[in-house]
């Protein structure tokens, strides 16, 4: 008896806080909402009721808003994450791409230096072959970056026709003097490259 | 004491009532006005009569009669505002009423209400959240989740009850 009469109460307290929270929240109709207004002149309870209800919704929308700015923070984070991604990776593979024009347009250059930087010459004669390649491959290149140049060569050629051979020969090939100091920087072991007088 | 104070509480009488019952005031006044600075001008015409009628009352029954007071304070307010009904078409809790200074304290109090709300059926969560938070009244909330109004208001009425018991 006395279990039910606490259950009873108990019922009627959670009616009340639900009619009080239906207030403050203004869903009661107007009828209803006359009616309670009319208790509160009266019932303490009532009115403990509704500063109870405004205290539960006000502590609820806190909680909820703090869980939804926290997720609109993540949300940020992650967008902003994912542009500075997007940014650094396009910009690597512009740099790639333009490094990989800059090598395709200077091939000579390129093994010479490959060549001297590996030190990979194990004598004069080798040196003097990757000079002549190299000489050869920058005439190319100036040939086609300076159209004066390339005639003013061509009148060269044709002026000296008659020695065309004996001289393109050897202006393809390493100059003696050259041979000659590498031979001697070489601590003059071989003597085949020896300067004439 | 001079004849005009005879009537009057005594003032530290009057600080530990305000020290007691002004938050819980503030709140009701709030759910009956909704409206922040209105409900304070409530509570300082409450308090002033306190101080003036105060004697009037026992001292068992003073909460209820500053209750009283301020309710009556609250309508004379509304009356005097000319806002009727249209006050009452808000709620009450968007008010910035209880925000604490120590941000730490709010903090803690918000995890444990979010905790208990993580506890409910996700059904209950979400008409929880639609209302509170998202201020949509039960009537839209029913239409947007093409359930009866009465599953609605159902299912707040009992998400409510199971926070009061977690909250308590």
């Amino acid at each position: 008896m006395h279990g039910a009469a606490i259950g009873k109460m108990s019922e009627t307290q959670e009616a009340l806080s639900w009619l009080a929270f239906r207030y403050v929240a203004n869903e009661l109709n107007p009828v209803e909402a006359n009616e309670f207004e009319s208790l509160l002149l009266t019932d303490q309870v009532a009115r403990e009721a509704v500063a109870a209800a405004v205290e539960e919704a006000t502590q609820i929308r806190q909680a909820l808003g703090i869980v939804a700015c926290a997720a609109s923070q993540r949300s940020n984070w992650n967008l902003r994450t994912t542009r500075v991604a997007i940014v650094a990776a396009g910009s690597c593979l512009t740099l790639f791409l333009a490094l990989c024009l800059v090598r395709s347009s200077l091939p000579n250059l390129d093994s010479v230096a490959l060549t001297v930087a590996n030190d990979s010459l194990s004598s004069p004669a080798q040196l003097a072959f990757v000079w002549a390649e190299s000489r050869h491959g920058l005439t190319e290149l100036q040939a086609v970056a300076d159209p004066l140049l390339t005639d003013s060569l061509d009148i060269v050629s044709i002026a000296d026709a008659d020695d065309v051979d004996s001289e393109s020969e050897s202006s393809l090939a390493a100059p003696s003097w050259m041979l000659a100091a590498l031979a001697k920087m070489d601590g003059g072991v071989d003597s085949e490259f020896e300067i004439q007088e | 004491m001079s004849a005009a104070d005879e009537g009057k509480l005594d003032s530290a009488v009057v600080a530990a009532l305000f020290e007691q019952h002004s938050q819980e005031l503030l709140r009701f006044l709030v759910g009956v006005l909704r409206d922040h600075q209105l409900a304070s001008d409530a509570l300082q015409a409450a308090f002033t009569k306190m101080i003036e009628r105060g004697h009037e009352s026992s001292e068992e029954s003073r909460k209820a009669w500053l209750f009283r007071v301020a309710y009556n304070e609250a309508l004379v307010v509304r009356r005097r505002e000319k806002t009727g009904r249209s006050v009452l078409e808000r709620v009450a809790w968007s008010s910035d009423l209880f925000r604490s200074d120590d941000s730490l304290v709010q903090k803690e109090n918000a995890e444990q209400v979010r905790a208990a709300i993580d506890q409910l059926p996700p059904e209950q969560q979400r008409i929880v959240r639609m209302r509170i938070y998202e201020e949509k009244t039960f009537a839209v909330i029913a239409d947007e989740l093409k359930i009866p109004l009465g599953t609605a208001l159902g299912r707040m009425r009992a998400a409510l009850a199971k926070l009061r018991i977690k909250l308590e």
